[in-house]
């Protein structure tokens, strides 16, 4: 049972330098990953392992059926998507946060915080790429909001009002500041993570497992 | 709505063709059967009953999958989406003066709402429940029969992962955590979320007991030697008992010759609030959700008025169809005979008497050429025809 190929689901973009990197120093894959590859799935029959390269939103999809059984996902999808899958690792690389921000002209009427504005002014309308990270956000607080969800650039709503807040995910920090935006709540760390189908988890263990300690290893080590 | 050949059909939802709804079929008739050698009686329940009766029972993770809908008298119902709470309902109202343990089985369609794609809404399960009884002897004859029953569908290799709650919750009793962390320290492990676990167990100032405890468990994965390792760390008598039980089910298993396939994982959970000692699931190669489920229920009968042990599972038909998928469908069953006729009323007699012997008999119920009789029967793979002129 042990012998077969582990399926490995990385993403495109910023996580797959991340990914590939860590599985390089860990001796799991010994060239790094070239980011501008085209193929989809690459298979390295040495090692036992193959990877599936999928779009970042997908991973916890591919994960959850069993499509692969392990992956690195952004916390940011992991929260979103709430699918049934085991979290392992805290690659603690690729960090950013949930925030809250609104027009930095604005920023008075946020003083109370947002409690404070929806007592004044008794809407709330939030833009987000994130509606479940944000709908969780409002319970969590007793806000009443609407949530307006959106592909991109969401720091758009804002100054078209179309929304008075955005939550979106905040890495550096500029492309609110061009925008004029400044946050005005911290909801929630994310980094990125191994995570494992839990069928696979548990069929597979023993071979996961030693993948698992290899990336352990390795974590927190050289700049990411 | 153009006509196109298709219909629309919800999502989650869907047809078996005649060679699929044999394979279920035939899967089905033998897992009763076999429950039946096991001595277990098969129940039929309504496919909806009132919101207001079962639905309190329900543990969280079924209630928030629940199909409603409101009556013509306003009454609000659900369709079921598991047997077991039905099952305890059956019990604890008509027949607990009854002799225990009682043993039932069920294979039905049970609904639930999902909101993503690709999860099934309707789907269907086999299971049993064993009512009245609470000894380490009841858990192992679930398990066992789980066994079986993946054997029996001719599931090659799988493994049946068990846990305990009533360990965990000693262990996370002893480790020195608050309450609200213990807490927080289960619902991690039900989402499965080993970070967050880690968090807890770094961020709280625990005895280096506890902080050993807490490192090691999600690690701890496999046999009897799990449960040596376990004992050697805590003392509380919660778990020891729980630790006690798990043993006795491990030795019964091994005898049984499922050595290979019980697997014990501590951080098992299966949900929060609704089992009370053994919880498992069966997993195999290919198929990305477990094949089976269950575990004992002690409690959820007495919210039915019946204080009454219990212990059961159920298996997904649908999953070990999936499982098999890769070994191909069985062929469809063809009739052993075609036949052709002008005088019909001969026909049909000679087909009865054919019946009669053990055979399957297809009659033309229109008159056709014998020449097109031999193309219809090769295509359709029937083996003889018969012109009764």
């Amino acid at each position: 049972m042990s012998q077969a190929m582990i399926t490995f689901a990385l993403s495109k973009g910023r996580l797959l330098e991340i990914a590939s990197s860590l599985l390089h120093e860990a001796g799991l894959m010994r060239h790094p990953m070239d980011e501008n590859g085209r193929r989809l799935i690459v298979v390295d029959e040495e090692a036992g392992l193959r990877y599936l390269i999928c779009r970042a939103a997908d991973v916890p999809t591919f994960i959850e059926n069993g499509a692969a059984d392990l992956g690195i996902a952004g916390k940011d999808v992991i929260l979103e998507q709430g699918k049934d899958i085991c979290e392992l690792l805290d690659l603690k690389a690729g960090a950013c946060r949930f925030m809250v921000a609104v027009p930095a002209d604005r920023r008075q009427d946020f003083e109370g915080g947002l409690p404070g504005y929806v007592a004044r002014y008794g809407q709330l309308r939030v833009a987000t790429k994130f509606p479940r990270v944000a709908q969780n956000y409002l319970y969590s607080q007793g806000l009443p909001g609407e949530i307006i969800k959106l592909s991109g650039n969401v720091e758009l709503a804002p100054l078209v009002g179309l929304a008075e807040v955005i939550i979106d995910l905040v890495s550096s920090g500029r492309t609110l500041q061009e925008n004029n935006l400044v946050p005005v709540a911290e909801i929630a760390g994310a980094t990125a993570r191994l995570v494992a189908n839990r069928v696979a988890y548990r069929l597979k263990y023993e071979r996961l497992a030693a993948i698992v300690a290899a990336i352990r290893s390795v974590i927190g080590k050289g700049e990411r | 709505m153009e006509n196109s050949g298709s219909v629309l059909m919800p999502g989650g939802v869907r047809d078996l063709l005649p060679a699929e709804a044999q394979c279920k079929r035939e899967l089905e008739n033998r897992l009763l059967a076999l429950f039946a050698s096991w001595g277990y009686q098969e129940v039929v329940t309504p496919t909806f009953e009132y919101y207001e009766a079962l639905a309190p029972a329900m543990g969280a993770l079924l209630h928030d999958h629940l199909y409603r809908f409101i009556d013509d008298h306003g009454q609000i119902m659900l369709l079921r989406p598991d047997m077991t709470t039905p099952i305890a309902r059956l019990v604890s109202t008509r027949l607990k003066d009854q002799q225990l343990p009682q043993r039932f089985c069920y294979v039905t369609d049970v609904f639930r709402r999902e909101d993503q794609a690709g999860q099934q809404r309707e789907f269907y399960q086999a299971g049993v429940e064993l009512l009245g009884a609470a000894s380490p002897e009841a858990d192992a004859e679930a398990l066992c029969l789980a066994g079986e029953a993946l054997r029996l569908a001719g599931i090659g290799e799988f493994r049946l992962a068990v846990g305990q709650v009533d360990v965990l919750s000693g262990i996370l009793e002893s480790s020195g955590l608050t309450g609200d962390d213990q807490e927080r320290a289960k619902e991690a492990l039900n989402r499965k979320d080993l970070v967050a676990w880690e968090q807890l167990a770094s961020s709280a100032r625990l005895c280096s007991a506890g902080q050993e405890i807490m490192d090691v468990l999600p690690y701890l994965h496999g046999g009897i030697e799990v449960l040596d390792r376990v004992a050697g760390l805590i003392d509380n008598p919660r778990a020891q008992v729980g630790l006690a039980g798990l043993r006795q089910v491990w030795r019964i298993m091994n005898e049984c010759g499922f050595r290979d396939q019980l697997y014990i994982d501590l951080t098992l959970l299966r949900g929060l609030g609704y089992y009370t000692g053994i919880v498992f699931e069966g997993y195999a190669d290919g198929v990305g959700y477990p094949l089976c489920g269950g575990g004992r229920y002690d409690d959820l009968l007495s919210r039915f008025g019946f204080s009454c042990p219990a212990t059961g599972f159920a298996l997904g038909i649908e999953r070990i169809m999936s499982a098999l998928e890769k070994n191909g469908l069985p062929e469809e069953k063809t009739p052993d005979y075609f036949l052709i006729g002008s005088d019909s009323c001969r026909l049909f007699k000679k087909a009865q008497t054919l019946r009669e012997s053990g055979r399957s008999v297809e009659i033309a119920v229109r008159s056709i050429p014998v020449a097109e009789a031999i193309a219809y029967a090769s295509r359709k793979g029937i083996p003889h025809i018969i012109v009764e002129d």
